[in-house]
């Protein structure tokens, strides 16, 4: 047998309901259009009574970050440096600062002292995939995945251990604080884009440690 | 050319079997099928847009018939309740058997198979309303086939 002709037949078996087609008059088409209007405008108010709560509440978020960002005095200088210190990575607070590295004797700040007062020194002891950043592309990578605040994630291989690294959004932040510092461990090939402290703030690290 | 009112009421008419056969093939369901063609005819009388002929016409209404089952399978409504199932009785035992078949098709094939078969639609003139590929609609129509076949357990006596 022809299958078309079986399926044809198949079809004709069934009955559609005809009494639907009885219903519809233009007029009941009239009520359910303005029935369906009018449900529509409520869903549209609605909607647009979230999107102001929802507005109003991501910019006083995004204000209150951006007061975070604000240059700090120097009276605070050592409480901001901890602060972030805790922020940057849960194995740091775990690690007490190397103390010999700012013994005021041998060191003066640099970037390599301001890396390991913030932990970085633990780089040195960390296997990042090379192929998670790109030499060329790292740069680029940490800028557009770091979050408002600046930071990031990288998780190794065995998803175990993680680094958080301090980048910039160059656009976030203003002419107050002072360069960036590009860091960069040769032997692991990594640079590290340290979050620019204030000049403030730098000064008063060295003048803590000298 | 602007249709009156009186002639959208005929032409739902003519076309009426046409959607509900479509609607109950993508949906499987009888009651929901009522629905969607309600809404499909609803459509049908509130539009103000002007068709070119009566062919542009059967392609709007096939056309509205398969989205706003589309809209059905993902609307809240479909996720959250489980529908009432109520069979078709045939006069059939053929009919019947080739109508539980056709129902464990995927949708999409489903919808391929009944306007190749049923409408006597070309494979143009489904990609055109269905607005895919030909080749696709082809493979489709291929796939199909090849699965109705096994469904049907081998049986020689259906001529594809």
């Amino acid at each position: 047998m022809n299958f078309k002709d079986a399926y044809k037949n198949m079809q004709n078996d069934i009955e559609p309901k005809r009494e639907i087609l009885n219903n519809l008059s233009y007029e009941e088409d009239k009520k359910t259009t303005s029935f369906k209007t009018n449900r529509f405008r409520h869903s549209f108010a609605l909607m647009l009574i979230m999107v102001i709560a929802f507005s109003f509440v991501y910019f006083s978020n995004t204000q209150n970050q951006i007061d975070t960002k604000t240059p700090k005095t120097n009276s605070d200088n050592k409480t901001d440096i901890c602060d972030i210190t805790t922020q940057i990575s849960p194995i740091n607070k775990s690690r007490s600062i190397d103390n010999d590295s700012l013994n005021p004797s041998t060191n003066t700040i640099t970037y390599d002292n301001y890396a390991s007062y913030l932990g970085f020194d633990i780089l040195s002891r960390m296997v990042i995939p090379n192929d998670l950043v790109k030499n060329e592309t790292k740069l680029n990578y940490a800028l557009e995945n770091s979050d408002d605040r600046g930071f990031f994630n990288f998780a190794n291989h065995d998803g175990t251990r993680y680094i958080n690294i301090i980048t910039t959004k160059l656009d976030v932040y203003n002419e107050n604080y002072a360069d960036y510092n590009l860091y960069k461990k040769d032997d692991l090939n990594i640079f590290v884009f340290f979050e620019g402290f204030t000049k403030e703030e730098i000064n008063s690290f060295e003048n803590s440690i000298k | 050319m602007k249709i009156s009112t009186h002639e959208k009421k005929m032409l739902c008419e003519k076309y009426f079997d046409m959607v509900y056969r479509l609607c109950l093939m993508r949906v499987k369901d009888v009651h929901i099928c009522e629905d969607i063609t309600q809404d499909v005819f609803l459509k049908f009388l509130k539009t103000d847009r002007e068709f070119e002929s009566e062919e542009h016409i059967k392609a709007w209404l096939i056309k509205v018939a398969v989205n706003a089952s589309k809209s059905f399978f993902t609307s809240s409504w479909f996720k959250k309740s489980e529908p009432l199932r109520e069979d078709i009785v045939f006069t059939s035992y053929e009919s019947q058997d080739l109508y539980s078949k056709v129902k464990l098709l995927s949708k999409k094939h489903r919808t391929v198979i009944h306007l190749f078969y049923y409408e006597d639609m070309s494979i143009k003139d489904i990609a055109l309303v269905l607005k895919r590929k030909e080749s696709t609609v082809k493979s489709d129509l291929f796939r199909a086939r090849k699965e109705l076949k096994k469904l049907l357990g081998g049986k020689e006596n259906y001529e594809f």
